[in-house]
């Protein structure tokens, strides 16, 4: 420990020797923060994509705003977890293989920004604080993995906030003459999605039906398609898998049906999808970022709550509503804060 | 030490001041930003308020909009503020006629099931009112806010849901120096927004904290008595100035902290500064104050030097001072007086030179004469020494041999004749004795050896050495026994009353002569008291001179030189003892010596009762077998002849070899030694004494003989059963002595 460098970060060296002595309580209780800032190497743990690596550079950003002069970039770390091309049955051992390289690391706090990397965690022990995030409800999170919720070494947030049924009044409002809606499910993963039978629920109030349709992957999403096509008025993609792997071709699949559709991350109407309702990710980035500087500034995990959004944006393509020939009404066009622009 | 303390004293007030001034002075600016920031807060709220109530002022009732027009207003209203999480309108029964929200359907139906804060009442002449803060359930803390809608005769009132993590953010944007930054609390002491989210999601309890009391402070009813800013503890911990403004409409209080640290940067600075002129002056103070004290103590110092090499004694010492001051003119007096004491010294010098000489002078002069009178002195003890000697060796052999002649002639004329040689040997004896000792006593040879001396024991021998000269004029002679003992020398002693009691009876012509002692306190008095012809007072005074004597006693017969006195004053006055006389004309004299008494001894084992007047078994010595040791043939031969004459057997030798040789020819052990003290050589009388002893086994008694006054009495004394007899002695004395030691 040397608490002169962080001292005199503040004070400069000279006033720190004389602050030393007339005020060394102060002193005394700023010591244990340099401490763990100064040893800290922090592993941001994430999917390895272009948005999981520009997610990382934002966390970053804030990170550094927050700590200000004792922000050390190379304490802070991308650790991809590359899973594209991999037979599902080697997803999760490879996962396993990762985290226990990430244990033996020896990090001072790991941010696990997916679910299923945070399971994996939770299967070895592990004496660091730990992040998580997932998009799940919080119910369903709690339910699907108990040992999460309440963990004594684990807080993040939890951006999951049953949006469908908004979704669907958004793509009513886009065509009232929209009446049975798709909606993209995961055959093995749906049940981490809200409910169906709710979601039939809030449709049925708002006059729709809803069409199942399997998206384990593209080939698949690509039959259903072909199949329903002439049987739905409009789409709703949440975040299953599919999207995380393959999101820019699920969106143009689904453009080309000429129908609209909705989806859960406006990073995919960047990337060419009509329009998506959401949860804004970056509260969740922020959310890292503060709780991080509390981590390594001393604070238990215990006095750190988890978060949620707080944030809810619509975000519309004006170039892909052009190029499906579509026309969104004004009403929504006001209620967005995200507008691509056409070109 | 002056200069310093009192620029510590300036240094501490101006660091207090720095202080005062610097707290105060962020205190006022602290003040600045709280109102600031609650200004911003405010207006945001404000903003919104009056969007909400521009929206609220559209025709909600019947009216010409349509409900998707009314639906899309107020998703306008959702569009502007974020911080707006849903909104109602709600008529005066509480039901909802529209509904907008970013998370739920946008269906009246179901708006009031979602609703989880109460409906604010507007008080009237408000046209809103915010509600209580309160977290939504999975998100951050809410306020609702209602806001009356004038509608024709059917008020309504717009409801918002507003997100304060919102605030939040414009709290964290207001930038309080550093460090420093604003938060809420609401009126139930929430904290409902800080730059720390995760701190309000923990949602701290504030109740009871110093937070809390100051915030009751603030809203004491008269505020101007409250200080500006306090001290305080920050939620996160750390002790931090904070300030609070208010936040009137929804009775929030805003509060601006800042951590110590940073509010004391000034002060610090002051301090530093402070401190460093404090370090400059301090060393200022301190080289001004050596060189001020060179200046003034080193002329002070080369004075005392100066002076102090003057003091001892080296007066061509001269101080030097390069001054134009009192100093130099003091400097100057020194030099001034130490050229008038040099000059005084070496006159001085010259005279004690002068009179040293001539004390030398007479030095070696005293000296000289003392050398010359100790040679004549030591020529005088030689001469004594040799007389004492050498002169009384044949004196005592002639003696001898007259008694020894005396007995052997039967003719009456030879022996008439041998009876006056016997006379005048007697007083050639008695002339050269005394001759002899009074020039010991003027020589000052004569060493008195103090010891304890029984008076009784050397009264009885002077009775046994006068009764037969006191029997012969027909006068009695009484010596009273004593018990006393005192502090003299035997042998002077001795001869002093010897002497007394010689003159009592040459100067006695008929009654007695009295021997005597008494005590005197711690003394003891001895008197000589005669019936004789007396002194008159003309004698008394010349009666103690050398050769006087008496005109009444020359007459023949009396063989008196006249040097008894003389040798009794000289001894007593050698001794210390005190000699008295009182005489009558022709009834008599009494002479008393006054002698240091000392205890009485123990009495010796009993042996023979000494009795002067008795026979013992030994008073007949015939048949005693005698050694003889002399190395003068003529007294061994007159010793040895007395000795035949007694009846006695003797051996006779020169030296111990001799003796201890003839011995050899008899079976027996000699009864009695007679041996003189000096042998020849280095041998003495009391080796041979040691050697017969040791031969025989036997403690043979011995007279030793000797002609050397100097024999010390405690050398013979030494020895058990010894005596010592000086020469010249009769044969008479000699025979009483032999009695006197065998009776012992």
């Amino acid at each position: 420990m040397n608490p002169s460098a962080t001292r005199s970060s503040h004070l400069g060296r000279r006033q720190f020797l004389v602050s030393m002595a007339l005020w060394s309580t102060l002193a005394r209780s700023s010591a244990p923060q340099v401490k763990a800032v100064r040893d800290a190497k922090v592993f941001f743990v994430d999917i390895d994509t272009e948005g999981a690596r520009q997610a990382f550079d934002r966390y970053l950003s804030h990170c550094a705003d927050l700590l200000l002069k004792d922000f050390k970039k190379q304490d802070f770390h991308f650790w991809p977890i590359r899973v594209t091309g991999l037979e599902e049955s080697r997803i999760l051992p490879y996962v396993d293989g990762e985290v226990r390289k990430l244990i033996q690391s020896h990090p001072r706090l790991a941010i696990m920004t997916n679910l299923r990397i945070a399971r994996a965690l939770l299967q070895h022990p592990f004496d660091f604080p730990a992040l998580y995030h997932t998009s799940q409800l919080p119910r369903i999170a709690e339910a699907d993995t108990p040992r999460l919720i309440g963990h004594p070494r684990m807080t993040g947030f939890l951006s999951g906030v049953p949006l469908h049924a908004k979704r669907l009044e958004l793509l009513r409002d886009f065509s009232p003459r929209v009446r049975t809606v798709g909606i993209l499910v995961d055959s093995v993963f749906f049940k981490e999605d809200e409910p169906l039978d709710e979601l039939q629920a809030s449709a049925g109030a708002l006059g729709l039906r809803l069409s199942p349709i399997a998206a384990d992957d593209l080939p698949t999403l690509h039959r259903a398609v072909a199949n329903i096509r002439n049987n739905v008025d409009a789409f709703v993609v949440p975040r299953i898998r599919l999207i995380t792997l393959e999101g820019p071709a699920v969106a143009t699949t689904l453009n080309q049906t000429g129908k609209p559709a909705i989806h859960s991350l406006s990073r995919l109407v960047r990337n060419g999808g009509l329009m998506s309702y959401e949860a804004a990710i970056e509260d969740a980035v922020e959310a890292f970022a503060r709780q991080t500087v509390a981590l390594l500034r001393g604070t238990p995990v215990s006095q750190i709550p988890v978060e949620y959004p707080r944030r809810f944006r619509l975000s519309v393509n004006l170039s892909t509503a052009k190029t499906m020939n579509v026309k969104l009404p004004a009403s929504l066009l006001r209620r967005a804060e995200l507008i691509i622009p056409a070109t | 030490m002056l200069v310093g303390s009192v620029l510590l004293i300036a240094g501490a007030v101006e660091m207090g001041l720095a202080y005062r001034s610097n707290v105060a002075l962020i205190s006022k600016l602290q003040q600045t930003e709280a109102r600031t920031a609650a200004k911003l807060i405010a207006d945001y709220l404000q903003t919104i308020e009056r969007q909400a109530q521009a929206t609220a002022r559209l025709p909600w009732g019947d009216g010409p909009l349509s409900q998707h027009e009314r639906r899309a207003e107020l998703h306008r209203l959702l569009n502007l503020f974020p911080a707006i999480l849903e909104i109602e309108i709600l008529d005066a029964q509480g039901a909802t006629r529209f509904h907008v929200s970013r998370l739920h359907l946008d269906s009246p139906q179901s708006a009031a099931a979602l609703r989880q804060a109460p409906i604010p009442t507007i008080s009237a002449g408000r046209s809103l009112a915010y509600g209580p803060t309160y977290f939504r359930t999975g998100s951050a803390p809410h306020v609702p806010l209602a806001i009356s809608i004038e509608d024709g005769a059917a008020p309504l009132i717009m409801l918002l849901q507003l997100n304060l993590t919102f605030v939040a953010d414009l709290v964290g944007g207001i930038r309080i120096g550093e460090q420093g930054k604003a938060f809420i609390i609401d009126r139930d002491l929430n904290l409902v927004a800080h730059p720390n989210l995760s701190l309000v999601l923990s949602k701290p309890a504030l109740a009871g904290t110093e937070l809390a009391r100051l915030i009751g402070i603030e809203a004491s009813p008269d505020p101007s008595n409250t200080p500006l800013t306090h001290w305080t503890t920050s939620i996160e911990g750390g002790r931090v100035l904070t300030s609070i403004a208010a936040l009137p409409q929804p009775g929030w209080k805003l509060l601006v902290e800042q951590p110590a640290s940073e509010v004391l940067v000034p002060v610090w600075a002051a301090v530093y500064r402070t401190l460093a002129i404090l370090l400059i002056g301090l060393l200022i103070a301190f080289l001004a104050s050596r060189w001020l004290a060179r200046s003034l103590t080193q002329p002070i110092l080369t004075l005392r030097d100066g002076a102090a090499r003057i003091g001892g004694g080296d007066l061509t010492t001269r101080i030097e001072l390069h001054r134009n001051d009192e100093l130099a003119a003091l400097a100057q007096q020194f030099n001034l007086m130490a050229e008038q004491l040099q000059g005084y010294t070496t006159g001085l010098e010259d005279k004690i030179n002068q009179r040293t000489r001539e004390l030398v002078s007479a030095l070696e002069e005293v000296r000289a004469r003392r050398d010359e009178a100790d040679r004549a002195n030591a020529a005088k003890s030689r001469f004594l020494a040799t007389a004492s000697h050498d002169l009384r060796q044949p004196l005592h052999a002639i003696s001898l041999l007259v008694d020894l002649l005396t007995n052997r002639l039967h003719q009456p004329d030879l022996t008439l004749l041998a009876g006056k040689v016997q006379l005048s040997v007697k007083a050639m004896e008695n002339l050269f004795n005394g001759l002899l000792d009074i020039s010991k006593l003027d020589a000052g040879v004569v060493k008195p050896m103090r010891q304890p001396v029984d008076l009784n024991q050397l009264l009885s021998l002077l009775d046994l050495k006068f009764s037969p000269l006191a029997e012969q004029k027909g006068l009695s002679l009484r010596v009273m026994p004593t018990t006393l003992v005192v502090n003299s020398d035997p042998s002077l002693l001795e001869r002093i009353v010897s002497n007394l009691i010689s003159n009592a009876i040459r100067y006695t012509q008929q009654g007695r002569v009295l021997v005597g002692c008494r005590r005197r306190g711690d003394r003891v008095e001895l008197m000589v008291i005669d019936t004789g012809i007396g002194i008159s007072p003309a004698e008394q005074e010349v009666i103690f001179e050398e050769f006087y004597q008496s005109p009444d006693a020359k007459r023949p017969g009396n063989d008196g030189l006249g040097l008894g006195l003389a040798i009794v004053q000289r001894s007593a006055a050698l001794l210390e003892h005190s000699v008295q006389m009182q005489s009558r004309l022709g009834k008599g004299s009494s002479f008393s010596i006054l002698l240091p008494r000392l205890p009485r001894q123990p009495k010796r084992p009993a042996g023979p009762a000494h009795d002067v007047g008795s026979t013992t078994a030994q008073d007949n010595l015939a048949q005693l077998f005698i050694a003889i040791i002399d190395d003068d043939a003529t007294n061994r031969d007159a010793l040895a002849a007395h000795c035949l004459e007694w009846g006695c057997h003797i051996v006779s030798g020169s030296s111990q070899a001799d003796i201890l040789h003839a011995l050899t020819e008899h079976l027996r052990a000699p009864d009695l030694i007679l041996t003189d003290f000096k042998l020849g050589s280095a041998e003495t009388g009391i080796d041979v004494i040691r050697a017969l002893r040791e031969q025989a086994g036997t403690t043979i008694p011995a007279l030793v003989i000797t002609a050397d006054f100097n024999i010390a009495e405690s050398l013979i004394q030494s020895l058990p059963a010894v005596r010592l007899v000086r020469k010249p002695c009769s044969a008479e004395m000699l025979k009483n002595a032999t009695r006197a030691l065998l009776n012992d």
